[in-house]
């Protein structure tokens, strides 16, 4: 965070937050370090809201500054909306079923306006059984691969998903699962395609999680996608729980049945923390009293470590797979992957296996 | 004939502090914006609207003649419709 504020910019508005904004113009340094934290933090919506509401007092060349970048920030937003109207259309047609993730989908159904949730790419999450065609699809549109699969059936079975360069340059993520991980693995993925919630994109509906599943991408987001961890999601968590309603019991059903309380636990009691949020709700009092057991602390560590890497998280994954066979097939493919896989993301074999096992040592003896 | 304009169902858009982000869904164009009165006249366009409606509107808004209004929404309209951000509705 590289300004002091920023939490009390991604706080502001919200119902009970402590966080107070600075009680005149800043300076000009204080100032770089503010918008400079807005734009990667991606609060510039929230942030000129603050500033035409009065909270946050900005002379007039700061004002217009920070209308530019949210103007900046917008713009961005829009082609990536394109972007992902033209993949879900080439997914569709190949009869592959698709929800947003993020983006779109949190802007429109979980914020009363759109402009103040930005977002620099786009997430589409496909049914593991579908993966293979979805690649396919997108791949033939000529949609190139970031990186390859590790072996064949990796994606559908194991992975956190894969990204792209589209066409027009912008990133595509289409996910199988929220996280890579333990968590991606333990995910209950069928439960969480029963419900959907639509919304309309130009003249176009697309199809988003449901509200509690939302609610739930939306705490792995903001407990295990970033270390360290961002703002915005946080915000999304307020958001959803202070403006929207949620069916609690379902929230907890799909968590539960996804080895996830402990991630729901954390994010909501850091969202709270963090934002300086004083009003309760049943869901923050809920995670307050919540006791992580210790093998979900080691899980979640994985994830919040800053030197944290693919290898480290895959080989935590490892004990989220009940099978055996799963197992060695996860194991077979990090190992010995397809030598375009290893050549791409590794050096060599060798530097694969010294730095996750290297990585995970030291989470274990933390 | 009446013409009526009407935002294009395919139009991706955010409004913020008074401007309109625009970008049309199917074109190669980059965004473009649109600022004071012709973003108020962006919001009176979710329904259709001859030149008149939104000159009347917006010149009540505004405390400005309804002719003078009339002449700006016009070239701005020619604009929108040119790159396919507004749709016209002919109706007799």
């Amino acid at each position: 965070v590289s300004s002091p504020w920023l939490p009390a910019i991604a706080a502001a508005g919200l119902p009970g937050t402590l966080l107070d904004l600075p009680p005149s113009p800043l300076d000009d340094i204080e100032w770089a370090g503010v918008i400079d934290g807005v734009r990667t933090q991606r609060l510039s919506g929230l942030f000129l809201v603050a500033i035409d509401e009065g909270s946050w007092l900005a002379t007039e060349a700061q004002r217009d500054a920070a209308i530019d970048l949210h103007i900046e920030s917008m713009a961005t937003v829009l082609l990536l909306e394109r972007s992902m109207l033209t993949a879900v259309e080439i997914l569709e047609s190949a009869g592959v079923e698709t929800r947003v993730l993020k983006g779109s989908g949190v802007a429109y159904l979980d914020y009363a306006d759109p402009a103040l949730r930005p977002f620099i790419d786009v997430d589409l999450m496909i049914r593991p059984h579908q993966f293979d065609a979805a690649v396919a699809a997108l791949v033939a549109a000529g949609y190139i691969r970031n990186f390859p699969e590790p072996r064949p059936a990796f994606d559908r079975r194991f992975s956190k998903g894969t990204s792209f360069t589209a066409p027009d340059g912008f990133e595509l993520d289409l996910h199988r699962t929220f996280v890579m991980g333990p968590y991606g693995l333990t995910l209950d993925l069928e439960e969480l395609w029963k419900r959907s919630q639509e919304f309309d994109l130009a003249g176009r509906t697309l199809s988003a999680l449901g509200a509690e599943e939302r609610l739930l991408h939306a705490c792995y987001h903001a407990a295990l996608g970033d270390a360290p961890p961002r703002l915005l999601p946080r915000r999304d968590i307020a958001e959803m729980l202070l403006f929207g309603e949620h069916d609690l019991d379902r929230l907890h059903q799909l968590s539960t049945a996804s080895r996830a309380d402990s991630v729901l636990a954390h994010a909501v009691c850091s969202t709270w923390e963090t934002l300086a949020i004083t009003d309760s709700v049943a869901l923050s009092a809920w995670a307050n009293a919540y006791r992580t057991p210790e093998r979900d602390r080691k899980d979640i560590d994985v994830y919040l470590r800053p030197q944290s890497n693919y290898a480290a998280k895959s080989i935590a994954a490892l004990r989220a797979l009940p099978r055996w066979r799963d197992r060695l097939a996860f194991l077979t493919a990090l190992t010995l992957p397809q030598s375009d896989y290893l050549g791409r993301r590794h050096r060599s074999l060798g530097s694969r296996l010294r730095h996750g096992v290297t990585d995970a040592m030291r989470g274990r003896t933390r | 004939v009446t013409v009526l304009y009407q935002r294009s169902s395919d139009a991706l858009w955010r409004t913020s502090a008074g401007q309109v982000v625009l970008l049309v869904a199917d074109g190669t164009d980059q965004p473009f914006t649109v600022t004071g009165p012709g973003a108020a006249m962006w919001g009176l366009l979710d329904v259709p609207a001859t030149v008149d409606e939104l000159a009347t509107t917006l010149a009540r808004t505004y405390d400005a003649p309804i002719q003078e209004i009339a002449t700006s929404i016009e070239l701005l309209l020619a604009t929108l419709v040119d790159m396919r951000a507004v749709r016209t509705l002919v109706t007799s």
